[in-house]
């Protein structure tokens, strides 16, 4: 008894997970669609990947402006610039979508949005070799040696940390943009139709 | 009434968010390279502060201070790197732009390669610069330099202890080890190390690596502040010697 139970209630997770990637599958490219069918959010994502890109880079000392412009990418610095890239694209998107929310459904800019962008900054700026480390080797003492060690080892995985949080904030953004074209049965009015057919 | 209210707040709220996001954009295009500290902007405070202190930064001065040298001294362009053995900045310099730098200019005579101690990352960062001195009484500080940053690990976490900084100097072929233990233990060059650390924030420096390029008595002076590649070090130097 007790084992049918359980694979009853196992079958029912795969189908739920099973129903919720079918969804995605749909609704992703619907929000996509629905947003980058105009020039002007293709243009907000375009301005907000390049400017991360630029960012990204001139920390990452990969992108120089003076004596020359140069930008360079030694073997060491090519995971770092692959985990960029991809932030850069996401926070294109993200902004874009946000914009799109705000102007069509006067709904307050995602939260998970701001979060994923400052962590993702934070944590591509390696502090230590900035002047930024320096000033906080130097104002905090140890506690800023401490600062400068966790950001400098950990400037990978926190990178990594800013990529989950913006794919969720992409998710949550996503729901918002398609959820008042998906049928909602557990709406009382709908509840009503269904009844009626 | 109530759809034309909702309808203006939802256009309020969507011009804010773009001009928003165009206000970041915009001012992050245009202080970039300011904040980051590579920019002509920060250079020229720094070209002032080092003039202001006669020419301490001078070929002659660094000789007289005992600094890590390569290349001829009768160089007619100096480049000064401020460095910390527990950088990975440093250690990019090293690894892919100082041996384009060495064969260009400093194999052909044209400049001279001068380090200086900027031990900014910690407790293991003052050890590592006094071995390397040690190293530098035996001739043999440029080994050791591609040594250290060749094993280099994450900062303050024990690649760079005691025993490590031996066992890396012990790769030196043709080292007095004894002469190198007695040196490191005895902490010879901890006031050295310490008075690299004073001149390199007495000019105004403020990370690691920090380059500065100048003709060999001192004057001309520019800084490079970062782990630059090689055509910036080219667009300087090249002026510098064509002027």
């Amino acid at each position: 008894m007790r084992r049918v139970r359980e694979t009853h209630s196992k079958s029912n997770i795969s189908t739920k997970q099973q129903s919720i990637i079918t969804n995605l599958k749909v609704t992703i490219p619907l929000a996509f669609k629905m947003v980058f069918c105009n020039c002007l959010y293709i243009a907000i994502a375009a301005g907000v990947f390049v400017t991360f890109w630029v960012i990204f880079n001139v920390f990452d000392q990969l992108l120089f402006f003076s004596p020359v412009v140069v930008f360079y990418l030694p073997d060491d610095a090519a995971a770092g610039f692959i985990i960029t890239n991809i932030t850069s694209i996401l926070m294109g998107i993200l902004v874009a979508m946000n914009v799109y929310v705000v102007r069509n459904a006067k709904i307050r800019l995602d939260k998970s949005l701001f979060s994923g962008s400052i962590l993702g900054i934070a944590s591509s700026a390696c502090a230590s070799c900035s002047s930024i480390g320096f000033l906080l080797i130097s104002t905090l003492g140890g506690l800023g040696i401490f600062a400068t060690d966790f950001l400098t080892n950990y400037q990978t995985p926190l990178r990594l940390v800013s990529i989950a949080i913006l794919l969720w904030a992409l998710y949550s953004v996503h729901n918002k943009i398609t959820k008042p074209c998906i049928f909602n049965d557990k709406y009382p009015k709908n509840k009503g139709q269904q009844q009626e057919q | 009434m109530k759809k034309k209210e909702l309808k203006k707040q939802a256009n309020g709220g969507s011009s804010l968010a773009i001009i928003i996001t165009f206000v970041i954009t915009a001012t992050v295009i245009v202080c970039a390279p300011v904040l980051s500290g590579y920019g002509q902007a920060r250079a020229t405070p720094q070209q002032v502060n080092i003039s202001n202190y006669n020419n301490k930064i001078s070929l002659h001065n660094l000789i007289l201070q005992g600094s890590p040298m390569l290349g001829k001294t009768s160089a007619p362009i100096t480049i000064v790197e401020f460095g910390d053995f527990q950088c990975d900045r440093c250690a990019r310099f090293a690894k892919y732009t100082e041996s384009q730098v060495n064969q260009t200019y400093i194999q052909t005579g044209k400049a001279i390669l001068v380090f200086k101690y900027f031990p900014i990352y910690g407790p293991d960062s003052t050890p590592a610069a006094m071995a390397a001195q040690c190293v530098n009484d035996q001739g043999k500080f440029w080994n050791y330099y591609e040594l250290l940053f060749k094993n280099q690990g994450p900062p303050n976490f024990g690649w760079a202890s005691k025993d490590n900084l031996k066992r890396f100097a012990s790769q030196i072929p043709e080292i007095n080890m004894n002469k190198f233990n007695s040196c490191l233990d005895g902490q010879k060059y901890l006031s050295y190390v310490q008075k690299d650390f004073a001149f390199a924030t007495s000019l105004g420096l403020q990370g690691t690596p920090t380059f500065i390029i100048e003709r060999s008595d001192g004057s001309n002076s520019q800084t490079l502040p970062g782990a630059y590649p090689f055509p910036s070090f080219q667009a300087i130097i090249d002026k510098e010697l064509g002027g």
